[in-house]
């Protein structure tokens, strides 16, 4: 989109996991990804949202090669990664790195910030000597004061946390960071200022992001291009604003219309409610795997799966018989609230 | 004015043990009207929860303690009584949803079963037969679909959306006259979210109880709510109802979470973040909690020696800040216009 080079192709990756059959009974295998297309450019943040379960946070681990695709091919400034051993991949992880949602979690509760920091240089063979030279630069880049390296993590607060370990995905220079939920564990005064922090080092160092979250306002926020994903398929990827003033496929339109707004005024969108619950991500729909959710399913979204493709009068890609914006129509799901939107 | 169903008034709850106290709850006040929703909004640990659910006894007492206060529920302070009578008032007058229906619900009796069960505790008599088409009459009045197979079936087998459901449907069994929803569609996804909330709706209007909901989410409580009160560090620091809170907010808490938060609608370039943390609970807080974090008063000796009095700002809206009239207009900078936010490019 910005005319850059790729510095991360994706193509047609899909991910499978063997699951144990509910009563203990042999094994099924959940397509968690298929065969989901996408590229960042250098310095391009590009969102992945979708509901729990949609595997948005797979398609992350995938690319940053923890967890292996069943086909595809994924390419690194060029460069095939998909088969490389875990030797030949740990020069090319130094360029890309992983950030998660729960602090609490990833930052090693006996380490002192210190060592937190350490940790990839040593991992990479760098020395000690680098690693101290570094770490003082690493907090100044998360507005984190000096003294902070010898505390433990559990002496700071969520938001801090994350700056801990977005610092940490910092030390070796990545050209990409995965953030997979970064926010979501945070509270709305804190998740701001981490949004801001996370604005500020991408112009500040030239980061490119695969901004991956289930909330619509937050990946609105910080994304260049957006992609929907829906039960293991992208359904949707266009620029930040196309996605989000004319979407096109029914899931994200119903996805933005329930973003609950913080104006009153918002409460003029349409809201659609959704019938139902995910499918069974083991046994999906045949055709098109959001029909059974869908009010503009008709026989052929049973029979014909449709393919993600740049539709007349569009810029995004859609993976829809019917696409179009929803608001235009004015169709309302399910009943409303008596008091929806009120205002004076 | 009607009489108030729920009268709060200078609730003060501590968490006490060994080594140190935290001051969860300092003095809240706030009422509730016969069929009204109050939402009570704030970020975690700022005592919304603690302040609701220690009116039911639900608080576990040790380490809370009311150290304070009176709550007068259809004229009774529910603060001065006994375990057994505060049980019997809990799901039947007054009934709570909780966030984690998973966790609330008991996983080896069937929902149908669970359901009954809420009705006997309280009933006179048991009629099975009825009890039983009145369990799957309020399963389908919170839209479960074939209630006559759900109400066979175990909580595993539904989805969390459809848990939650269970959850309300057992909440209104007894028809309360005050349902507390604590964060009822935090651990749901958007588009169950949105479900969840229509079936909350729904209940209310069945019901014509009044709903307290207690949630982080201000653009949840922006939809469903007629008054909202919003607290910091275990103060409710401003009240009013959702045009004052959402379109004349007047506390510099309230006017620093609206605009941080992204909007679909519009980018802004850069969003506004409201400075450093929370404060700790553990000591006595010298002059206005928010202080440190203040646009207005932090470097301001009022705002660092006296507690803010509650100002009214209209009928109704009340702000606990020393400079209300400088807030008001600073929310008019920040907020002014949200439409003008850049929709595009960095």
């Amino acid at each position: 989109m910005t005319g850059s080079r790729a510095l991360l192709e994706v193509e047609s990756v899909t991910t499978r996991y063997t699951v144990r059959r509910q009563g203990g009974d042999g094994v099924a295998v959940l397509t968690a990804v298929d065969s989901a297309s996408l590229t960042i450019a250098e310095g391009e943040t590009v969102g992945l949202v979708g509901e729990s379960g949609c595997g948005k946070s797979t398609l992350g681990r995938t690319i940053m090669r923890l967890v292996d695709p069943a086909a595809g091919r994924i390419f690194f400034r060029g460069r095939d990664i998909t088969e490389l051993d875990h030797g030949d991949m740990r020069p090319v992880r130094r360029d890309f790195q992983i950030v998660f949602q729960d602090p609490y979690a990833s930052l090693n509760p006996r380490f002192r910030v210190r060592a937190i920091l350490a940790e990839p240089f040593r991992i990479h063979g760098l020395g000690r000597a680098e690693a101290a030279r570094r770490a003082p630069e690493l907090l100044d880049l998360v507005q984190l004061p000096l003294a902070a390296l010898d505390r433990y993590p559990h002496e700071f607060s969520g938001g801090q946390r994350q700056r801990i370990a977005i610092a940490r995905a910092l030390a070796l220079q990545p050209a990409l960071i995965v953030l997979d939920e970064p926010v979501s564990a945070l509270d709305v005064s804190i998740q701001a200022q981490i949004l801001n922090l996370l604005a500020d080092l991408k112009d500040q160092l030239g980061l490119a992001y695969l901004f991956i979250a289930h909330d619509l306002s937050v990946v609105g926020q910080v994304s260049d291009r957006v992609a929907v994903m829906y039960l293991g398929k992208i359904v949707e990827i266009g620029t930040r604003d196309d996605v989000f003033t004319a979407p096109q496929h029914p899931y994200t339109n119903a996805l933005l219309s329930a973003v609950p707004s913080h104006r009153l005024d918002g409460g003029k969108r349409t809201r659609i409610v959704l019938e139902g619950d995910l499918p069974n991500p083991l046994q999906p729909p045949s055709g098109c795997r959001f029909r059974t959710r869908c009010w503009r399913a008709v026989d052929l979204c049973a029979d014909e799966d449709p393919v993600l493709v740049q539709g007349q009068g569009m810029t995004q890609r859609v993976a829809c018989h019917f696409p179009g914006p929803e608001a235009a129509r004015g169709t309302r799901r399910g009943p409303l609230p008596p008091n929806a939107g009120s205002g004076s | 004015m009607t009489t108030p169903l729920l009268e709060v008034d200078d609730l003060r709850v501590r968490f006490e043990s060994d080594n140190r106290t935290v001051n969860a709850v300092n003095g809240v006040s706030f009422t509730v009207f016969p069929g009204e929703m109050v939402g009570i909004v704030g970020e975690s640990g700022s005592g919304k929860t603690v302040t609701v659910l220690s009116l039911l006894g639900l608080v576990p007492s040790p380490p809370a303690r009311i150290v304070s206060g009176r709550a007068l529920f259809e004229g009774r302070d529910l603060l001065s009584l006994d375990a057994d009578q505060l049980r019997s008032i809990r799901g039947s007058d007054v009934a709570v949803v909780f966030q984690d229906p998973m966790t609330s619900l008991n996983p080896v009796i069937k929902v149908g079963e669970q359901l009954r069960e809420a009705m006997w505790t309280h009933a006179r008599h048991i009629d099975d037969d009825l009890h039983r088409a009145r369990a799957i009459e309020l399963l389908a009045l919170v839209g479960i679909p074939q209630p006559e197979r759900r109400y066979h079936q175990f909580p595993h087998e539904f989805s969390g959306g459809m848990r939650q459901r269970a959850m309300i449907a057992m909440a209104i069994a007894n028809r309360p006259k005050l349902l507390i929803a604590d964060e009822p569609t935090t651990a749901l996804d958007v588009t169950i979210q949105a479900q969840v909330l229509d079936v909350l709706m729904a209940a209310k209007a069945e019901t014509g109880a009044a709903t307290v909901l207690i949630t982080h989410d201000l653009g949840l409580v922006a939809q469903v709510a007629d008054r909202i009160a919003v607290m910091y560090a275990g103060r409710i620091v401003e009240q009013g109802t959702i045009e004052d809170i959402f379109l004349r907010p007047s506390h510099p808490y309230t006017i620093g979470l609206l605009a941080s938060l992204p909007s679909i609608e519009g980018r802004q370039r850069r969003l506004y973040s409201i400075p450093g943390q929370p404060p700790r609970l553990d000591s006595e807080l010298e002059g206005c909690s928010f202080r440190p974090r203040c646009a207005i008063g932090s470097d301001r000796a009022l705002c660092a020696e006296e507690a803010p009095n509650l100002h009214t700002v209209g009928d109704g809206h009340r702000a606990e800040c020393h400079y209300v009239a400088e807030a008001v207009i600073w929310a008019g900078e920040r907020l002014r216009d949200p439409g003008a936010a850049t929709g595009g490019g960095r």
